[in-house]
Order: C-alpha cells, then sequence, then structure tokens
C-alpha cells in the first residue's frame, strides 16, 4: 500500500523528490553546526503539526483554531508521565498521542454540532481553558515557568533528527494514504458540500469526528516530541500564538495541498530561528507574509500534492 | 454585596465593549479579531498623552487615534476579505498579536500603571468603592444612551440597523454596506477606547490584555445572539456577575477569567447556537 503510493510520487516528478529526499536524509552529515540540525528537527516536528491541521481544516474543512490544545497538550501528558510515572520516553510520546486523540474525539463529539466561524470560536476556547488549569494547579504544571527536568529522547542530535525525519515521513504518507483512499474522497467530500455529502448517505458525523481524532493524535505525537526534545516546557505551547502559528505554516505554504504545510512549517521555523534577536517583530513579520499571500498567492507559495487517483468507490 | 456592586459596574464597563463588537459584528458578519487590540490601545495611547495634554484631552485623543487605526485595519485589511469570514479571522488574530508584541517592544511586558481619572473611595453598604468604578458606571450608562440615541433616532443609525436586519434589502434601499461597515468600526473602536480607559486603572495593564477584551466580546456575542446589541449587554450582565463571583470565590481565580469567558461561551454554542436574543440563521 504504501509502496504504491511511494512509487505514485516518484513517477509524477521522480528526481525532484529524490534530490529533496537525500538532502533531508544527508542534513547530518553536512550541517555546519548542530544548532542547523536543531532547526531541521524543530521544522520536522513543526510540519507534522501543520500536516496534521491540514488534515482537518485543508481536507475535510472543519476549522480549528485551537490545535495548540493538541500540541501543548502532547507535550504536557508526555512530560508528566515520564516525570511522575517514569515512563520511558518513546512510549510517554506514544501514549500522550493516544491521549490527545481520545480527547479529540471526546471533544469533537460535541464541537462538530456547530459549523464555520462558530466552529472556529469553540476550539479556540479549548487551550484557553487548559491555560487557565495549568496556571491554576501550579503544583504539577509548573505555572509560567512550564516544568523541566525530565528525560530527553536521546542526547544524541542525529538520533532526535532521524526519528523526527521518520515521524515527518510517516505522518505523509498516512495524509497520501488516507487522500487517496475512500475515506480522502468522503472527506473531500463533506469539505466541499457537507449537505450533499449527507444526502447520498454518508455519516457526517462519524467521520468528522474521526478525522478530529486523528488530528488531534499527530499533533499530540508531535507535541510530545518536541517536549521531550527542547527538556522544557512553558504554557507558551497552549498559547494562542501557537495555534495561529500553525495556521500561518500550513496557509503560507498552501492549504490543502501536501508539501505546502511542510514547506510552510520550515520557512517559518527557519524564520524563527534566524529572526531571534528581534524575537518581538516575528509575529509582525508573519503578519505581513500571511496578508501579501492572502492577497497576491491565496493558494500558497507551494501548493504541491501527489495527483490524487480516483478509482471505483465500492 | 460586593459582588452586586463590583458585578453591577464591570457589567455596565464590559457593556461598553460588547455593545461596539456587536455592532460590528452585525453590520459586517465578521469576527474582529483586532477588537481587542483597540481595547489595549486605548491605555496605551492614554498613557502615553496623558503627561502631555492632560487627563480629559487625553481621552479624547486616544479615543480619536484608535478610532482612525480600526478605521485603517477594516478599509484595508478585513473589508476586502469580508467574503470569507475565516480568513478574516486569521488575518484579525495575526494582527492583533504583531501588535500586542509591537507595544511589548515598545513599553515591555510589566505591568504599567495608569492613573485613575478619579481619586478616592466611597462606602456603599459596606462595601468601599473606588470613585472609578463608580464613574465608569456612569459613563457607560451615559455613552450607552448615546449610542442608544444614535441608533434609533438619526438616519444613520436606521441605515445601521437596517443593514443588521436584512443586509441584502438594505443595500437595495440605497445604504451603502461599506461606508456604514467602516463608520461602525469607528464607533466600536471608540466605545473599546473609552472602556478600556475607564476599567484599566481597576485592573492593569499589559500587552496581554487584548485576548482579555477579545474573548469577553466574544462570548458577550455569543450569548447574547449575533446582532443583538441588547443581548450582548444582557449577555455582560451576567458574565460580569460570573467573573466576579468566581474572583471572590476561589483563591487566585484571576487565572480562570479567560476560562470563565470561554465555558460560558461553549456552553452556550452548545445549548443554543444562535444566542439567547439573536435571530436564527444558517452558519
Amino acid at each position: 500500500m504504501i509502496l504504491a503510493k511511494l512509487r505514485l510520487i516518484l513517477r509524477d516528478s521522480p528526481i525532484f523528490f529524490l534530490i529533496l529526499l537525500g538532502v533531508f536524509i544527508s542534513v547530518p552529515f553536512w550541517a555546519p553546526n548542530l544548532w542547523f540540525i536543531r532547526i531541521f528537527i524543530i521544522g520536522n516536528l513543526f510540519a507534522v503539526f501543520a500536516l496534521s491541521w491540514n488534515l482537518l481544516v485543508g481536507y475535510t474543512g472543519q476549522i480549528s483554531f485551537g490545535h495548540a490544545f493538541f500540541f501543548g497538550g502532547g507535550a504536557y501528558a508526555s512530560v508528566l508521565l515520564n516525570k511522575y510515572l517514569a515512563i520511558s520516553p518513546p512510549l510517554a510520546i506514544f501514549l500522550a498521542g493516544l491521549m490527545c486523540g481520545i480527547s479529540g474525539f471526546l471533544l469533537g463529539y460535541p464541537c462538530l454540532r456547530v459549523r464555520g466561524v462558530y466552529l472556529a470560536l469553540m476550539t479556540w476556547a479549548f487551550p484557553l481553558i487548559f491555560i487557565g488549569i495549568v496556571m491554576y494547579y501550579g503544583g504539577v504544571f509548573g505555572r509560567e515557568m512550564g516544568i523541566s527536568g525530565y528525560q530527553g529522547l536521546s542526547s544524541s542530535y542525529t538520533i532526535n533528527y532521524y526519528a523526527s525525519f521518520v515521524l515527518l515521513a510517516l505522518v505523509m504518507f498516512l495524509t497520501i494514504a488516507i487522500v487517496n483512499s475512500r475515506l480522502g474522497l468522503i472527506i473531500r467530500s463533506i469539505r466541499d458540500n457537507e449537505i450533499l455529502a449527507e444526502s447520498v448517505g454518508i455519516h457526517v458525523s462519524r467521520y468528522k469526528v474521526m478525522i478530529f481524532a486523528l488530528s488531534g493524535l499527530i499533533a499530540g505525537v508531535a507535541g510530545a516530541f518536541y517536549a521531550h526534545f527542547l527538556k522544557s516546557i512553558t504554557p507558551e505551547l497552549l498559547a494562542v500564538d501557537m495555534s495561529i502559528l500553525v495556521i500561518i505554516m500550513v496557509i503560507i505554504g498552501g492549504l490543502g495541498s501536501t508539501f505546502g504545510p511542510v514547506f510552510g512549517a520550515f520557512m517559518v521555523t527557519f524564520l524563527n530561528n534566524y529572526l531571534l534577536y528581534i524575537s518581538e517583530l516575528r509575529m509582525m513579520i508573519y503578519a505581513l507574509v500571511l496578508i501579501a499571500v492572502l492577497f497576491l498567492r491565496p493558494q500558497g507559495l507551494l501548493p504541491w500534492s501527489p495527483p490524487i487517483r480516483f478509482r471505483s468507490v465500492k | 454585596m460586593e459582588i452586586f456592586i463590583f458585578g453591577l459596574t464591570l457589567s455596565l464597563m464590559y457593556g461598553l465593549i460588547a455593545a461596539g463588537f456587536a455592532l460590528i459584528l452585525g453590520t459586517s458578519r465578521i469576527f474582529d479579531l483586532c477588537f481587542g487590540t483597540y481595547y489595549m490601545l486605548g491605555s496605551y495611547t492614554y498613557l502615553v498623552f496623558y503627561r502631555v495634554f492632560g487627563k480629559i484631552p487625553a481621552l479624547f485623543v486616544s479615543i480619536f487615534i484608535v478610532g482612525i487605526l480600526a478605521w485603517l485595519i477594516h478599509r484595508i485589511l478585513l473589508y476586502p476579505l469580508r467574503t470569507r469570514p475565516i480568513v478574516v479571522m486569521v488575518v484579525s488574530c495575526a494582527l492583533a498579536i504583531a501588535i500586542a508584541e509591537g507595544i511589548t517592544l515598545w513599553f515591555g511586558t510589566d505591568y504599567k500603571y495608569i492613573p485613575p481619572m478619579f481619586e478616592g473611595s466611597i462606602e456603599i453598604f459596606g462595601a468601599s468603592v473606588t470613585y472609578q468604578r463608580l464613574f465608569a458606571g456612569m459613563i457607560a450608562i451615559f455613552t450607552l444612551s448615546l449610542l442608544w440615541f444614535y441608533l434609533n433616532r438619526t438616519k444613520r443609525g436606521l441605515g445601521i440597523r437596517a443593514l443588521i436586519q436584512q443586509s441584502e434589502a438594505a443595500q437595495l434601499a440605497g445604504i451603502d454596506p461599506k461606508n456604514v461597515q467602516l463608520t461602525v468600526a469607528c464607533i466600536g473602536a471608540w466605545l473599546a477606547a473609552l472602556s478600556s480607559v475607564m476599567v484599566v486603572p481597576v485592573f492593569s495593564l499589559s500587552p496581554h490584555i487584548w485576548l482579555d477584551a477579545t474573548l469577553l466580546s466574544f462570548a458577550g456575542v455569543v450569548v447574547g445572539g449575533l446582532g443583538s446589541i441588547g443581548g450582548a449587554l444582557l449577555a455582560m450582565v451576567v458574565i460580569a456577575f460570573a467573573e466576579t463571583t468566581v474572583s471572590f470565590l476561589i483563591k487566585e481565580g484571576g487565572f480562570f477569567k479567560q476560562a470563565v469567558y470561554v465555558a460560558i461561551m461553549i456552553i452556550v454554542l452548545l445549548v443554543r447556537p444562535h444566542g439567547f436574543f439573536g435571530k436564527k440563521e444558517e452558519a
């Protein structure tokens, strides 16, 4: 299944993807310093985060304005599991992702009854409630200072890099596989015309909740990995900035495409790290870029995806 | 008793914010997340100008500046994007964060002290109430009645109300939606800035208060119903009392301020998606 998809991508523009793949695989060998690898690791994780948002919004058409809830929630869950229950980081990351998926399922059911702007408002609220809890139960969550002093995934940047790259590749293939499958046809029909989809017998709310939970799971894994890589987390992972940052990544790269969000995520990560000295101006630059993209190139800077094959749907 | 008096004055001041936001939302059907930014900027411009001009002129100058800024934001960005509500939310949220960070760059993150307009306090039924709260409440009542007069007794107000009720029909009758939307954005920003200068001395000023104000006005509009100013005002009474009660009952309840707003918002969205006083419409 996955091999077939891989062939499909490579057949369409093999040279480009081989070069890109080569560049990505060999990053630890040609990177000038550790800081550069670090940017790539964070870029990979943000790309996973952006892909999870893109799966929900770009393909299913359900707006989430608070995806930081899953990212930050995954981070907190994994860190607490590791710190208080001494669960090893890989297992903690997996469990945290699972918890995010389950909470996405539980929250998705009531949430997805409302649509459009109201859904955006509602999802916007969840990370803010989470922040309230984090601030109130300071003993466990560490308030503004966050949590540190837990195990990292590995001290080697190379291992971290490959792990995050494998995660990104997995999520990317998952996205492509979903979009090319019957499920992909269904979710795109929900995005394009929900009433029509319902009238041809698609259980719309079931699929919406399913994708919501899946998206939450992916974002949770990315957040948990991020927490174990940085070795300290703060409530900023849950802030509005984070939710809006992922939206900016996806819109700059190209909403509803497979490679656009990854490109956007890397672009934002690189800007983030090269503009460290004027950190207060970063958001202004993103806002300007976002506005320019929206007005001049609304489909995004790099809206590439492998062509969708339509097959007979049973 | 303290809960009652504090809740009452707070709800009046919040009412100003919510009325402004309900106006903008009602006429243009867009969720302007920058609304809290107008609120925040109101206090910061006041902070800059009150040393130069004195208190009362600084109030007017800051309100004027914020109004112009809101007009520009709506004219350049939000009006051309008005047919895509989600994009409007994204752009205005990014802009709000950007402005908040710009303010941080200029003034720093620490809490600023804004001198109250009126000094002193008074004892009412055993509760000590500062004059600032009292006068803020009175000014809120005065402004809201001015707003009522404008909306119900003038021709432009009639146009605004027509646009809120039936957008297409109003446009057929010759009301320019662009003109009205920009005017209303200005009025909304004025109300936000005015209430900001009134409220902030009671609380504290930092660049992050934009989020509080935005959430507050959103909760008010969602509870009250889309485009219903009276509904938004009533909703503010509920929210202000809820907030005061929570902050009295729970120690360090200040952390739950935002959570209270959004919790109310979520509950209402689930129970009555079109609010309690809004008309039902296709979401």
